[in-house]
């Protein structure tokens, strides 16, 4: 493999070039009702070449290895095509690193069987549960080996393993269908899969409580989010601001993201960290070689830090963080988060309850978007809070509003954090899912508009 | 690669299908308006779905050093897995569909990069204040389906789309305005797209006030596709399988106003059009709607012969995954009004250019809440502000008897032929 990609990259000229090669092995089973609905295996194997010339990008992908010379010659006619004034890129230490992939039990020791058993049995108990209609479950495993090499002296082996299971129960009444879920997924080794029938349970009791909840009435609350969505707040919200590829060429948008502003209560940090362990954002290298690290995005609620590739650093004359990832081998590496989180505060849950006098607790999430200056997002399931206990459950509890403001109305932090992985992953620029981490303790928030 | 798969793996099942993809692809993109990145990208990609003891397996690969992998995972998946209760399609009809342009197939980076620096320069001088990108992406790609019916059809194809977008930031407010189009053909029109994108920033300058209650609203034909996205799902035939659609039963019934929708995969051109589907059944076309009237749900060969229904040819699938049901193209009915006309007409309404969709519990049931993106009010019969932090929600069946008026043309947005829509009350807030 090395000498592949050392012929590769020694058939381009350009101020910076990297060839990347990726063997990927991803096995699914899907149950919807009581039916195995789907099985597959793909087994996949390509590469790619990306060149830099003066500051213009060409990028060539291909799926037979034969053809990789060839598209070192696209990649750096294409760059030439694009070619501007000159190339900036952040310098990097050279790496010479072979990262194998350090979980538990590695899913293609599991035969397709077993694995098949352990997501039918989490069925078989949704199914059984009164009052549950139909069910949705999910099973997926994927193993990727890259090796990345750059003209300037990286060499880099990554393994990375992903194995997980989503798990959605259906009621129904009339024409009201409700559905609870909840979704698991790291790299943590085939394990992780393991002993989920208290998540089942959950789900179920999740799905009977939706069935019989009122809509929620529309309004302004007190919102109390539980640590999973907040932490995707803190990924959809505040990560993607943090992106440097948003920022690093627009004069404006590097007002609006100046360091040093103030962004939310002192009491608010927000991390990005691409060498959590086991992570789904575990990433201890990127698609550029560069090493993971600890990134500070808010820190005393001050924004001190951002996530770069080495060309956003570059032109921002600021430190490479390690963060530039592409979905798969056939699409160049953007600047993306890894695990994003709220670290921990000092609030326990009940006190963070107990000062709301009507509220809303949202736990989960259904779904939603940003633009970066707004958000919708819908909560998987919600209850009400009434003078500082949880009462009856509320479905379509759907929270919306202006970044910027409802950042600085975060009026507690909890002492509570959990990292969530799960099945799915975050989407940009076409690229999707890539495999994330998103965290938080339980956080309220005031006047938040609810639809 | 394709036919080696095929033998290798006849033996040991009862029957076998290859769905075998090559395609190449090359964009040009600019970013802060400037060329930032040109992009090629050859694939070939092979499904391998087999059915033994009447049930199915499925393995797909890119790496013709694993096809033994491959198949020995193909077939250790019909130990348990889905019930096969549909054969694979013969031999095919001929039919003709213009699905391959060759001026796409044949477009080089440097006439795209010409194309792309025309429409930087226009934009960026006509927004001067926003930040320009442009991205154009052309691609062609066969298809071929093998299966051990004896049937072995390919068909090439192409596919283009131009985007322009322009990304103002003011203080804290970030305001994103894009135009585009999807094609089967080579249609620029980067020229329009600026034109319209300049007229929204002016427009944008001015930011309305709230709006609460129910008004008038106009959807431009680009946003109709997220507005019909529950009753794309509620038709599909895995629906009616599952049992969930709101559908059931419902043949016959005005349930959508007075439109009609058609799926069609004949028009030339268009990104849904094919002479056969991903599983290698004739195309055909079908009424969804006449007159508001539920006709017919679309089929796969799966969801066809587990209902009991005819397959339509709606089978659709990547290079890598199980065929599942989907659209072809989707023609709705035209109306009579132009843009201006809608607007003029209006004493307070609003008109709706992007959306950001929230996620909705029961969007099967038709439920939909829309956060505007880009939105205006209108107040006597003139647009006077952008609409910000407004959302738009009610029932898609409840309110397409509200629909007042319809564009006079249909717009292609991808593979959908759609008009402009007016209803004549939604339900909004904002603050």
């Amino acid at each position: 493999m090395k000498q592949l990609l050392e012929r590769t990259l020694s058939a381009i000229n350009a101020d910076y070039a990297e060839v990347r090669i990726e063997q990927t092995t991803l096995t699914t089973i899907v149950y919807q009702g009581p039916e195995l609905e789907k099985m597959s295996t793909v087994l996949t194997l390509g590469g790619s070449v990306r060149a830099c010339v003066k500051g213009g990008w060409g990028f060539a992908a291909f799926t037979r290895l034969d053809d990789a010379v060839e598209a070192a010659r696209d990649a750096e006619i294409m760059a030439r095509l694009s070619a501007g004034e000159r190339t900036v890129l952040a310098p990097v230490p050279p790496v010479d690193a072979d990262h194998t992939w350090r979980g538990g039990t590695h899913p293609r020791d599991i035969s397709l069987a077993e694995k098949r058993d352990v997501i039918k049995g989490y069925n078989d108990i949704m199914l059984s549960a009164d009052g549950i209609v139909t069910t949705n479950a999910v099973y997926r495993d994927v193993e990727r080996a890259a090796w990345i090499q750059t003209s300037d002296g990286s060499s880099v082996h990554r393994e990375n393993v992903y194995s997980g299971v989503s798990l959605s129960a259906v009621a129904k009444d009339g024409s009201n269908v409700q559905r609870g879920r909840k979704s698991i997924g790291d790299q943590r080794g085939f394990g992780n899969v393991l002993g989920l029938e208290g998540e089942v349970e959950k789900v179920i009791k999740t799905t009977r409580d939706l069935i019989r909840a009122p809509k929620v009435q529309g309004g302004r609350y007190d919102i109390v989010l539980d640590p999973e969505l907040a932490g995707v707040f803190a990924h959809e919200a505040f990560g993607h601001l943090s992106e440097a590829d948003f920022i690093y060429e627009n004069p404006q948008a590097r007002d609006m993201m100046k360091l040093g502003r103030r962004f939310g209560p002192d009491f608010l940090n927000i991390i990005d960290d691409g060498g959590m362990t086991g992570e789904n954002g575990d990433m201890p290298y990127d698609d550029e070689g560069v090493a993971a690290r600890k990134t500070l995005l808010l820190q005393d609620g001050i924004l001190v830090g951002r996530l770069h590739s080495r060309e956003t650093a570059g032109k921002m004359g600021e430190e490479p963080t390690g963060n530039a990832r592409a979905i798969d081998v056939s699409s160049r590496p953007i600047v993306r988060m890894t695990s994003t989180y709220i670290d921990n505060g000092d609030s326990p849950f009940e006190e963070i309850i107990s000062d709301v006098k009507d509220g809303i607790y949202a736990c989960g999430f259904l779904g939603g978007m940003t633009d970066m200056e707004r958000f919708t997002f819908s909560s998987a399931h919600a209850y009400r809070i009434e003078n500082g206990r949880i009462t009856e459950p509320v479905r379509d509890v759907i929270l919306s509003g202006n970044l910027f403001e409802t950042m600085h109305n975060i009026t507690a932090i909890g002492d509570d954090i959990v990292i969530n992985g799960g099945l799915g992953g975050c989407g940009k620029g076409g690229q999707s899912p890539l495999p994330v981490s998103d965290g938080s303790p339980h956080i309220r928030i005031k006047d938040v508009l609810v639809g | 690669m394709w036919e080696r798969i095929l033998d290798r793996v006849k033996s040991r099942v009862d029957a076998a299908e290859v769905y075998g993809v090559t395609s190449e692809d090359m964009s040009v993109s600019f970013e802060a308006g400037r060329l930032k990145n040109i992009e090629r990208t050859r694939f070939m990609g092979a499904g391998l779905r087999v059915i033994k003891g009447g049930r199915i397996g499925f393995a797909a690969t890119t790496d013709p050093d694993r096809i033994d992998r491959l198949v020995d995972e193909a077939v250790a998946g019909t130990e348990f897995g889905k019930k096969a209760s549909f054969t694979f399609p013969g031999s095919l009809p001929d039919t003709m569909v213009d699905t391959f342009d060759p001026e796409v197939a044949s477009l080089t980076p440097e006439r795209a990069v010409e194309e792309g620096s025309k429409a930087v320069d226009m934009l960026s001088q006509m927004v001067p204040d926003g930040q320009t990108e442009v991205e154009l992406e052309a691609s062609s790609s066969q298809v071929r389906i093998l299966n051990t019916a004896g049937l072995d059809a390919s068909y090439k194809s192409t596919d283009f789309s131009n985007m322009v977008l322009s990304v103002i930031v003011k203080g804290d407010s970030i305001l994103w305005i894009d135009e585009g189009g999807h094609y089967g053909s080579l249609i620029i029109k980067t020229d329009e797209y600026v034109t319209q994108i300049a007229e929204r920033a002016k427009q944008a300058k001015t930011v309305a006030s709230s709006v609460n209650g129910r008004l008038p609203v106009i959807f431009v034909a680009q946003q109709m596709p997220n507005v019909l996205q529950a009753v794309e799902m509620a038709v599909d035939g895995t629906r009616l399988y599952k049992g969930d659609s709101p559908l059931i039963g419902r043949e016959g019934d005005t349930v959508l106003g007075s439109v009609t929708i058609i799926d069609d995969p004949f028009v030339p051109f268009s990104p849904g059009s094919r002479p056969f589907d991903d599983e290698g059944t004739p195309s055909r076309s079908t009424v969804l709607f006449e007159d508001g009237m539920f006709r017919s749900f679309l089929f796969d060969l799966d969801t066809a012969a587990e209902t009991g229904n005819p397959a339509t040819g709606n089978a659709e699938r990547g290079a890598l995954s199980l065929p599942s049901t989907g659209t072809s193209n989707l023609i709705m009915s035209a109306g009579e009004s132009s843009r201006e006309e809608m607007i003029g007409s209006l004493d307070r309404g609003v008109i709706v250019y992007g959306v950001l969709g929230g996620g909705q519990s029961n969007l099967l049931a038709g439920d939909y809440a829309f956060n505007v993106m880009l939105g205006f009010l209108i107040e006597g019969g003139e647009v006077v502000g952008r609409l910000t932090d407004t959302m738009i929600s009610g029932n898609i069946y409840d309110d397409f008897g509200r629909i007042s008026s319809m564009g006079s043309t249909c717009q292609q947005v991808g593979s959908y032929h759609i008009p402009d829509v007016m209803f004549s009350d939604l339900a909004i807030s904002s603050r």
